[in-house]
């Protein structure tokens, strides 16, 4: 990768590679609220037409404690066309099914996509009683997004991501998903026998396979058709395992959800 | 019903080209409201999508606004006589297989 980046620890543990002349802003403050209004100022936008990225939340600091060294930082860049446009129709799609939200812009992260692109920019809706807008395992979510992406109709494939999350449930899903993952894989190293898991969302799926491309002893692929589309994790040394398939906790292959196995789902 | 009807001419109205051509009829019974949607010819691709994934995507986002009053709101397409009939019967025997499947505990 060529660049005349700078790469930056971001809190939460992973490198981050944020351009440096893009336009955006770096801010420091007590808090991240604090610290987005300052570079709003500074850059004379509206906190609504704002994208941010957290570069680190802070730490408050409890009542008599003084805390030095551990501000909240964020880089705010002015939102692009397409974002604000796609924000609009979101605003106007939400208000139409009678949900009162706010919708802010956060700045994904560079992750899995190709140097050089600009990372994918994530709508969060919050609100009160957004529950409704998730649906059952975000199915409601998930079709907003499809619907968003068909509004917006831009017929330029390269055109950026833009992400729709309501109330952080894609964040907390995908952190689940992958600590699923990371254990589904150490259960079938030891078994040697192959796992299929509950049918998941596009978004999350690839979660899955992209959690465990680095993985010793196993390799994904997706089974069945959508919706009920889901990965199999997969032993590339089913000889080096350790447990016998069907001890300890069991292997649910015998009940439930497993006893699909065999089924059309799985081929 | 009116914010139903909103909602969903808000969204095919962003998704066909011929605006002039939709039409959303609301239909009220004991079970629920049906909004029929009629667009232009060339335009139904565009509200059902490939594999009806549009159209499905729809009707849970209608089906989740309705969810907040109680109401049940059902989304249906007028399809053009000529238009595709091949379409249907597959959508209807897949789900006949899935159904098999589910019924064979």
């Amino acid at each position: 990768m060529e660049m005349d980046d700078t790469t930056q620890q971001v809190e939460s543990g992973y490198v981050q590679t944020v351009p440096v002349n893009d336009g955006g802003l770096e801010e420091a403050a007590d808090t991240v609220d604090e610290a987005v209004a300052q570079a709003c100022a500074k850059l004379g936008i509206e906190e609504l037409d704002a994208e941010v990225l957290v570069l680190s939340q802070g730490v408050t600091a409890l009542p008599g404690e003084t805390v030095s060294g551990s501000r909240a930082k964020v880089r705010v860049w002015k939102m692009d066309a397409l974002t604000s446009h796609a924000r609009e129709i979101l605003s106007g799609l939400l208000d139409k099914m009678g949900a009162e939200a706010t919708i802010t812009a956060r700045r994904g992260h560079l992750g899995s996509h190709p140097a050089g692109d600009v990372p994918p920019v994530i709508l969060d809706v919050s609100g009160d009683d957004l529950g409704l807008l998730i649906g059952w395992r975000g199915e409601t979510l998930q079709a907003i997004q499809t619907l968003i992406h068909l509004m917006i109709a831009s017929d330029d494939d390269s055109a950026r991501k833009v992400y729709i999350d309501v109330e952080r449930y894609r964040l907390r899903r995908e952190e689940y998903v992958r600590s699923l993952a990371h254990r589904i894989a150490q259960r079938v190293r030891e078994t040697g026998e192959r796992y299929v898991l509950d049918p998941m969302q596009p978004y999350e799926r690839r979660v899955v396979h992209v959690t465990l491309q680095e993985e010793e002893g196993v390799r994904t692929e997706s089974t069945g058709a959508e919706p009920r589309r889901r990965v199999a994790v997969i032993p590339t040394n089913p000889e080096n395992a350790t447990r016998r398939p069907g001890s300890a906790y069991g292997n649910r292959s015998q009940w439930g959800q497993g006893r699909r196995n065999g089924s059309h789902y799985d081929r | 019903m009116n914010q139903y009807e909103d909602l969903v001419r808000f969204i095919v109205d962003h998704l066909v080209e011929d605006h002039d051509s939709i039409e959303i009829m609301g239909e009220t019974k004991d079970r629920g409201t049906t909004l029929r949607i009629s667009v232009a010819p060339d335009d139904m691709g565009k509200v059902i999508g490939k594999g009806g994934h549009t159209i499905d995507a729809l009707r849970t986002v209608v089906r989740a606004a309705g969810v907040r009053n109680h109401d049940r709101v059902y989304v249906d397409l007028n399809e053009p006589e000529r238009a595709w009939s091949g379409a249907t019967e597959t959508t209807e025997s897949w789900d006949e297989d899935d159904f098999a499947e589910e019924g064979d505990h």
